[in-house]
């Protein structure tokens, strides 16, 4: 096979390996994984020397039990009187009481209203000078009634503006996607403005490098926003280096610090490239090397992508200058960056829309949901984790007892089992409700769409209380009905090579599963 | 930034397998378009390899490529799975039975010398006998789990060549093998 035969040498001095396995694909992983380890490690440390600290206070002073428990009810009175979700409710209920003696400094260390009080001012100066930047005129739309009801709930939500004379194109697979992308990007003339969760270095990271390089030499603005920590192992000191020194322009998100606060849990989730204000992109993709099956880890990976046209790409540009401006405080122009769109003659609906804590309802679990209440025929989901609320859960129990046909698509393979785990367990329950849920085999399925015969909404909204309640998302919305056929044909493809979860097939048949992914739902808010 | 690689137009994979194996992953991986770039030895085990593929980055049906290429591993990796427990209960329960006639021959034994227990150690050592006899059944047992090794081994290659005939329509290459 290769002319080499296996010397003497080799077979005295190497073990013969007993791996069974036929054939592995040989991944590089990424590095960053000590830095991960010591912030967890001086993060567990803080946490430790809190709760010892406060246990401490209460064996040596006893009234500060006393106290500590008046405490802990008077939080869990205030939890209950929040707007967090019923299952996050619960879940401090529990840890408030019985953790009585150290789980108030935490709560009060948590809670959004208190960490990101400052944040918040921030975001509201952001918007407040941005506020009449985008021309309104939804109220013209030419769409059908629950379409222009969902129009009208984005718009009272967070102003985001309904266009017509927009496109939308789908591409069923991040390999797709990216080719599109980086045909785009090679015709940029102004600026390119790039915002992921994670951007990791591999053979795509160095595609796009080229293009940007080639195009910030001839005078291209290019921005690029990343998340710190979906993108601290992938993209290193060095490379964030050499992008400095090039002229990109690129901001981090939340800064992975060694300190104990849970503010750390709120990741920017965005995926948009804007290109000119010409184009812009988002999906389920994030830019790096498994998102295009470049590099193997979970199996087959599917994703999803959309290209955007028109006047709906302003859209995009202000959700990404906005972010800009909150992370710089550099206030600039808006509208050099508008009104650089194509004149499409379009007459369906497309609404590009964030979410985030800076909106102060969970728009993307709104817009989901608004999806699935005006379907009278069919609904279909795809998502790589499946843990909704109880309002989200109820309605997709209703509609399928109402007799729409509910289609949900999860992963075969998942990328974290633990996560996995209360996921299958929650997709399982609706089983026995009539609706069919899938599991795509050979596949780590990470693509985000809800669809209905009406509109679809896909970007980087997980059904996840994440992606609902903490983190900084983005979608697309639309009523195109070509943009619903191509996304139809991607689940119709989809269902050949996905297995239909049945009675006999659960893994909630057994027992101690169930008990398992039961303790598991206690975190389920942070997944 | 990587210059040694020519990641624009080309994509690489890189496979580690046993040795005696190593052939037919060559044949089979180009089917899927994959073409042998090198071939490593590995730094610890003398019977693995590690051989880099290389194909051109834009294919024809490229994603569907990469789905039953996925599958093929899958199933691949099931037959060396179905090798190695071929015969798991069999030699479970041959050690069972060994270790209970090796017990029950030694507590005769004693019992005969040490013990002047007569009757006690003729007794172990007919049911170490007896209890030899169950090799017998264990042999029919191993019959058995070579019947479905066989049954379920040849509907994974089969399951194999369907993928690969299915990647031959999608790729237009010449199946070599």
């Amino acid at each position: 096979m290769n002319g080499k035969k296996i010397s003497l040498r080799a077979k005295l001095f190497k073990p013969r390996s007993h791996d069974y396995r036929a054939v592995t694909i040989k991944t590089e992983t990424n590095g960053g994984g000590i830095k991960t380890l010591i912030i967890a490690l001086l993060i567990a440390v803080q946490l430790g020397f809190l709760i010892y600290l406060h246990v401490s206070f209460a064996f040596a002073f006893k009234w500060w039990v006393v106290i500590s428990f008046i405490l802990s009810v008077t939080c869990c009175v205030f939890v209950l009187s929040s707007e967090k979700n019923g299952l996050s409710k619960a879940v401090w209920i529990i840890f408030l009481l019985l953790c009585f003696t150290f789980s108030v400094p935490i709560f009060i260390l948590s809670d959004e209203r208190i960490f990101f009080r400052r944040a918040k001012k921030k975001y509201v100066k952001v918007f407040k000078r941005s506020k009449n930047c985008l021309k309104d005129d939804f109220l013209n739309l030419n769409a059908g009634d629950c379409v222009v009801a969902d129009c009208e709930y984005l718009y009272n939500t967070g102003k985001f503006i309904a266009y017509n004379g927009s496109s939308v194109n789908y591409f069923p697979s991040g390999y797709l996607f990216f080719e599109e992308v980086i045909n785009r990007l090679k015709q940029a003339e102004k600026f390119i403005f790039i915002e992921y969760y994670i951007v990791s270095e591999g053979v795509l990271f160095n595609r796009i490098y080229d293009v940007l390089s080639e195009k910030v030499n001839k005078g291209v603005d290019v921005r690029i926003i990343f998340d710190d920590m979906g993108s601290h192992r992938g993209l290193t000191r060095k490379v964030k280096k050499k992008l400095k020194l090039l002229g990109i322009k690129i901001m981090p998100f939340n800064r992975l610090v060694p300190v104990f606060a849970v503010g750390l849990n709120y990741r920017d989730h965005r995926k948009i490239i804007i290109i000119d204000g010409k184009v812009a992109f988002t999906g389920g993709c994030n830019l790096a090397d498994e998102y295009i099956n470049e590099k193997r880890m979970h199996g087959y990976w599917k994703d999803n992508g959309v290209i955007v046209r028109g006047r709906a790409v302003d859209a995009f540009t202000l959700i990404f200058l906005r972010q800009w401006e909150y992370l710089t405080g550099v206030k600039e122009d808006y509208s050099l960056f508008f009104n650089n769109f194509e004149k499409l003659e379009s007459k369906y609906t497309v609404v590009p829309y964030a979410d985030g804590l800076e909106y102060n309802l969970p728009i993307g679990k709104g817009v989901y949901e608004n999806v699935i209440i005006g379907a009278k025929e069919k609904v279909y989901i795809m998502t790589p984790y499946f843990i909704p609320d109880d309002t989200f859960f109820n309605l997709l129990v209703n509609k399928a007892l109402s007799g729409v046909e509910v289609k949900i698509f999860i992963p075969q393979i998942p990328d974290k089992n633990y996560v996995y785990c209360v996921s299958r367990n929650n997709a399982e329950k609706l089983v026995g409700y009539g609706v069919k849920v899938f599991t795509v085999n050979n596949t780590f399925l990470h693509s985000k769409v809800v669809m209905s015969e009406n509109a679809v909404s896909t970007g980087s909204i997980n059904v996840d209380l994440r992606s609902f309640y903490q983190q900084f998302e983005n979608a697309v919305y639309t009523d195109s009905q070509e943009f619903i056929k191509q996304v139809e044909k991607d689940f119709i493809d989809l269902e050949s090579k996905s297995t239909l979860l049945d009675k006999d097939n659960l893994k909630s048949n057994n027992f101690f599963y169930k008990i398992f992914a039961g303790l598991l739902q206690i975190f389920a808010p942070l997944m | 930034m990587d210059n040694i690689f020519d990641y624009k137009n080309f994509d690489k994979i890189v496979v580690t397998t046993k040795r005696e194996k190593a052939e037919n992953i060559i044949k089979d991986y180009a089917v899927f378009g994959w073409q042998k770039k090198e071939v490593s030895d590995d730094e610890v085990f003398y019977d693995v390899i590690h051989i880099t593929f290389s194909r051109p980055h834009v294919i024809r049906n490229k994603d569907e490529l990469l789905y039953l290429q996925v599958c093929y591993e899958e199933k691949l990796n099931k037959t060396a799975d179905l090798e190695r427990y071929k015969n798991l209960n069999s030699s479970i329960l041959y050690c069972i039975v060994l270790t209970f006639c090796v017990l029950t021959l030694i507590l005769g034994i004693v019992n005969l010398v040490k013990f002047s227990n007569i009757l006690l150690g003729i007794l172990f050592i007919v049911g170490c006998f007896l209890v030899g006899g169950t090799v017998v059944l264990v042999n029919k047992l191993r019959k058995k789990e070579n019947g479905i090794y066989n049954r379920k081994f040849n509907c994974l290659l089969k399951d194999i060549n369907d993928i690969l005939n299915k990647v031959k329509v999608l790729s237009g290459v010449k199946d070599e093998r």
